[in-house]
């Protein structure tokens, strides 16, 4: 037997076509955790005399999606049981008692919860609506009643009502400083000076153990942070994914350049060839000497690249595309030119070239 | 010419906040010569503003090199007075190019002398930031 419980509604750009997004789920689950614990409490407030609810008291409540209806996404959550046991008993009254109190907590104004909702389980807010973003916005309120509209500022105002932090989804992105490999963490670097011990699986531990300590190389976390009233991390609670972006600054660079269309210069200029820039950012990209300072790279508008670095002597590397052709120029101290001419077609040229820059800016005088 | 020249930095030729020497290197439509403004006739700030909102151009900021400067690295300046633009120079690495038999590649090794000197006198001008040197007037 299917018994409806609440129609719900989210609203944001991701909802528009009245579907729900699969990360959603975790939303609905975690929702259904809140009204079981809820009714949970309320029994054993009216049962004082009792130390636990009887058994089988939530056995037959699983909500199911039922549907999702337009405007803009409307999933139904319904009651699914036995038909038996749901014509003797129907729907528990305390489990949308639960559902009503609900609606009323997140429909009250800051700090002016209901009576019975107790402050102990607003930390269940920390999962429900996890998942919704800036602009987002979920009505757990049934359509009967006034709007109880969750928001992510919303529910973070709920748990920090009644904790010093609130837990949401991060993705942080920093280089692997030092790492326990007793708790299996790493400390995490963040360029605006963030950091954070961040929990590993074992399987990363090569990866923590090749590029710890090498600030070219970043790592990106997505998972669940903790964060106070004032936005500052404290803690990673959990990690979903870890994955390293090798020279993520030259990477970015080589992105930002693939992205160039013709005419990108005021109406001139030509996009750089795709294949061979391409072809230079792989290449470059997790081969480039980390004892080298990072060279500036700008496109040029005859579609062609500029490497250059802020040393002594202006250094620089002008890289012909699509021909994969190159030119070093640097003034010397004596204020002659070294020019030097490569051909990067060949796979076996780019270790040469390395070289090259290896010798050449490290003799630099400074 | 004795005035400071100033050269507006498109966004993409630009290191984060430091130019590179692409800014001063000649488009290729601008045969040898690079455009700049003469800064006894205009500010850096009302360059940019001319640059951006009346000839509709991008640039990230303005840098200049003064006339002299550009003498001792072996190029040139002029006046280039246009009807709707009389604050117009130009820098010409043609003439030189022609003078020592030099190519375009050579081109390179000029635009980063300019460069440095731009660079040590700083930014001149750049919208929404303190870079607001006196750019001549």
């Amino acid at each position: 037997m299917i018994q409806p419980f609440l129609q719900t509604k989210f609203d944001g750009a991701r909802f528009d076509q009245h579907t729900l997004p699969i990360e959603v789920a975790r939303d609905l689950a975690a929702y259904e955790s809140l009204v079981i614990d809820l009714a949970r409490y309320l029994y054993l407030r009216d049962n004082p005399g009792r130390q636990r609810v009887p058994r089988g008291f939530d056995a037959e409540f699983h909500l199911h999606l039922q549907r999702v209806d337009a405007g803009s996404a409307r999933p139904l959550l319904s009651i699914v049981t036995a038909g038996t046991l749901a014509l003797n008993t129907g729907i528990n009254p305390l489990f949308e008692k639960a559902r009503d109190l609900i609606g009323q907590c997140v429909s009250a104004p800051d700090g002016q919860f209901p009576e019975d909702f107790p402050r102990d389980l607003l930390s269940h807010f920390n999962q429900v609506g996890r998942s919704l973003r800036e602009g987002e916005s979920w009505n757990l309120s049934p359509e009967s009643a006034a709007p109880a509209i969750l928001t992510p500022e919303k529910r973070k105002h709920l748990v920090l009502a009644a904790d010093k932090v609130y837990e949401r989804e991060i993705e942080l992105s920093g280089s692997i400083g030092e790492a326990d490999w007793e708790k299996s963490t790493f400390r995490l670097r963040v360029a605006d000076g963030t950091q954070a011990t961040v929990p590993m699986p074992e399987s990363f531990h090569a990866k923590a153990r090749e590029f710890g300590g090498r600030p070219r190389h970043q790592v990106t976390v997505k998972g669940v942070a903790a964060y106070d009233s004032w936005e500052k991390l404290q803690k990673i609670v959990s990690v979903d994914s870890l994955d390293i972006q090798k020279d993520f600054q030259l990477a970015a660079r080589f992105d930002a350049l693939s992205d160039l269309q013709d005419g990108w210069l005021d109406g001139v200029g030509k996009a750089p060839d795709s294949a061979a820039l391409a072809l230079v950012a792989e290449n470059i990209v997790g081969h480039f000497p980390e004892n080298l300072p990072i060279p500036a790279i700008v496109p040029t508008p005859e579609g062609n690249l500029l490497m250059e670095w802020s040393l002594p002597g202006s250094p620089s590397l002008d890289v012909a595309l699509p021909a994969l052709t190159a030119v070093f120029h640097a003034f010397l101290p004596d204020e002659s030119d070294l020019d030097h001419e490569f051909a990067l077609s060949d796979d076996r040229a780019w270790p040469a070239l390395f070289q090259f820059l290896n010798s050449q800016l490290e003799n630099i005088p400074t | 010419m004795t005035s400071l020249l100033l050269r507006q930095a498109h966004p993409h030729f630009m290191d984060g906040d430091r130019i590179t020497s692409q800014v001063f290197l000649p488009f290729p439509k601008d045969e040898g010569r690079l455009s700049v403004y003469d800064g006894d006739q205009i500010s850096a700030e009302e360059s940019h503003r001319h640059y951006t909102h009346i000839l509709g151009h991008s640039s990230h900021s303005v840098w200049g090199v003064s006339g002299k400067e550009v003498d001792e690295t072996g190029l040139s300046s002029v006046a280039d007075p246009l009807p709707d633009f009389p604050a117009h120079a130009l820098i010409d690495f043609r003439a030189t190019a022609s003078l020592l038999r030099l190519t375009e590649k050579d081109f390179r090794k000029f635009a980063k002398r300019l460069k440095a000197l731009a660079d040590s006198r700083g930014c001149l001008y750049q919208p929404g930031s303190s870079h607001q040197k006196t750019g001549g007037m």
